[in-house]
């Protein structure tokens, strides 16, 4: 994501700056991460065992419904279109909840969207399923299953986001 | 091993690919965001690209099934991420950027394609 603008700081903007408070200014940079002189954790570090727990938890709920939704050549890819929704729905909701209203801790945008949302939804298995339809012949359908995922995934993104200004007690 | 071994075993393997994914798209996306300081979502386009060569490379190669979930799937689908490409998009028509919109949109979804019949062939072709 790019630097600074609303709503978003999955890039290293943030991390900077948060960073050098906890570290008490004195930091050094242990695999590109910036760790506390003291020995615990820095926020840096925090916050990428945070991407990963959500990470591992949103590839396993995808691969999950993968294997309960098996995709038969020809057809439409159910699987991977239905956890982009989702997901792109939670996200949008989630970083204009936390992003305009009282955030709860600054770990849910990194466990929740970077590591949950980022891993249950997919864009390689999206353009691969399409090659495969388009090389197989289903011209229909590979032109279809990206272009719906592209307007259905908007539509869910603007509802999570308008639904994030909408409500107010939850 | 047993089969019930083996399958706790890959669905761990998929959990930890899928974590490393997902560390790994942080450090790319914070990377690519560091060098370039537009409002377009670059970072994740990279992410995005270069996963979906790796998966048609890995399809194309003609992986193991069992290899093909845990780095496919694991990996490759911890890495690349469909609702930040949403989200980030919805941002940029909140913004009234409608060619940035349209661009991260559409140019996405054309170049990923083309990244994925690259990968697909040049994973076949080095297997």
């Amino acid at each position: 994501m790019a630097a600074g603008r609303s709503g978003d700081a999955t890039g290293p903007g943030a991390a900077v700056s948060a960073t050098t408070v906890r570290a008490g200014g004195r930091a050094r940079t242990v695999g590109g991460v910036v760790a506390a002189a003291d020995g615990r954790l820095g926020v840096g570090q925090v916050r990428l065992l945070v991407i990963m727990a959500g990470g591992a938890l949103g590839t396993l709920a995808r691969a999950g419904v993968a294997e309960a939704l098996p995709h038969r050549p020809g057809a439409w890819p159910w699987a991977t279109f239905a956890v982009n929704l989702a997901g792109a729905f939670v996200l949008g909701w989630l970083l204009t909840r936390l992003a305009e209203r009282t955030a709860p801790s600054r770990h849910w945008r990194f466990f929740l969207g970077t590591g949950f949302c980022g891993a249950l939804t997919t864009f390689s298995t999206l353009q691969v399923e399409t090659f495969e339809l388009a090389r197989d012949g289903h011209a229909g359908l590979a032109v279809g299953y990206p272009a719906a995922s592209i307007a259905a995934g908007m539509a869910v993104a603007v509802t999570g986001v308008m639904a994030a200004r909408w409500g107010r007690h939850w | 091993m047993g089969a019930a071994l083996v399958g706790v075993l890959t669905w761990a393997g998929v959990a930890v690919f899928g974590a490393l994914g997902a560390a790994a798209r942080f450090h790319v996306d914070s990377a690519v965001s560091a060098r370039f300081r537009g409002d377009f979502p670059l970072g994740t386009l990279v992410v995005n690209l270069t996963g979906t060569f790796a998966l048609g490379a890995l399809v194309g190669g003609g992986l193991t099934e069992r290899l093909a979930f845990i780095l496919g799937t694991g990996f490759l689908g911890g890495y690349t991420t469909f609702s930040t490409w949403m989200v980030e998009s919805e941002r940029l028509g909140e913004d009234g950027d409608v060619v940035g919109l349209l661009a991260n949109l559409y140019l996405a979804v054309l170049l990923g394609f083309g990244a994925a019949v690259l990968g697909w062939y040049a994973g076949g072709a080095v297997t």
